[in-house]
């Protein structure tokens, strides 16, 4: 816990100061994980605004400052999926978008060191983005948070409330269909390529 | 797909989610993050607040319509209206018989002479 639960409590009953307390607290660590969800760093300030508006307005609803962690995981969470929702009906990614130029220069390994690094990392997070576009939501910000943000399966329970196997389910599923989509991609077919090159 | 190949995409998936998480940095904070969320949140106030002045208006208008008419119903001019104030059955009752002859006359046939018909 990053704060006490004396803060989270004074908060609760509408004391603005140790509201704000808790936002220096975590806005680091929740606008890096927004960061992570979402791929897109010029929207992440808005969405981690969203996130504390959200916490203001339901701070009474938390039952015990306990959970606060999970809890405000769980709203930042949400507002990832509204915040993506609302991508996805302004502007459909396509598969077909990137290139298979594009998917290599976007491969870790591949690319080389000489190239601009941030122009590196804007390649690296257009080709996720698209890839993770090619499946819900649901499943985009689970993955991410297990395999990106790194979180452990029990961390997990506790934002979804689901039970640990389901979580296993999930994420087995999801991580199959961005496989898949990983694979209609230019970086798949050249695995594939790769793959048959070896078998003969 | 074979499943070397199939082993080979899922390095490849994990060395780009790795470099994903490396090409998100987290993000500069600016000055004005925690204003903005002042901003924000006394926007929503302001507008849940006039939600609820709207709602509250409404809400006085419909009792006070429903006072007005309730106030309506119970006047004794309500009251004396001669439409509601006997039943179907009376205001029959008190219609007045048909007198004119030629009315009678198929009401009641002269000498009960039925076999005509």
């Amino acid at each position: 816990m990053l704060v006490e639960h004396d803060r989270i409590e004074r908060a609760q009953r509408g004391d603005d100061v140790a509201f704000n307390e808790i936002v220096q607290a975590y806005r680091k660590r929740i606008l890096g994980t927004i960061a992570r969800l979402i791929g897109r760093p010029e929207d992440v300030e808005d969405v981690g605004q969203e996130v504390f508006v959200r916490l203001y307005f339901s701070l009474d609803q938390l039952r015990t400052p306990e959970v606060f962690e999970p809890w405000l995981y769980r709203l930042t969470v949400n507002a990832a999926y509204d915040y993506l929702r609302r991508q996805r009906r302004r502007r459909e990614h396509r598969m077909a978008d990137f290139s298979e130029q594009q998917v290599l220069l976007a491969d870790a390994d591949a690319s080389t060191r000489e190239e601009d690094e941030s122009r590196r990392r804007s390649q690296v997070r257009e080709l996720v983005n698209s890839l993770l576009s090619a499946v819900s939501e649901e499943d985009r910000v689970l993955l991410t948070l297990k395999e990106v943000e790194g979180l452990s399966l029990k961390e997990l329970e506790k934002i979804y409330r689901v039970k640990e196997n389901a979580l296993k389910v999930r994420l087995f599923r999801a991580r199959q269909r961005v496989l898949k989509a990983f694979a209609r991609s230019g970086a798949g077919q050249e695995a594939a390529k790769a793959g048959s090159a070896k078998a003969i | 797909m074979s499943f070397e190949s199939q082993g080979d995409l899922d390095a490849r998936l994990d060395r780009l989610l790795a470099a994903y998480r490396d090409a998100c940095p987290p993000p500069g904070l600016s000055p004005g993050f925690t204003t903005g969320i002042w901003v924000k949140i006394e926007e929503r106030r302001r507008f849940t607040l006039a939600f609820r002045r709207l709602a509250q208006g409404l809400v006085t208008a419909a009792v006070a319509l429903t006072l007005l008419m309730a106030s309506y119903v119970a006047s004794p001019w309500f009251q004396s209206s001669p439409v509601y104030s006997a039943t179907y059955l009376d205001v029959l009752s008190e219609e007045s018989v048909p007198q004119h002859p030629a009315l009678l006359e198929i009401a009641h046939p002269a000498g009960g002479d039925y076999e005509a018909f």
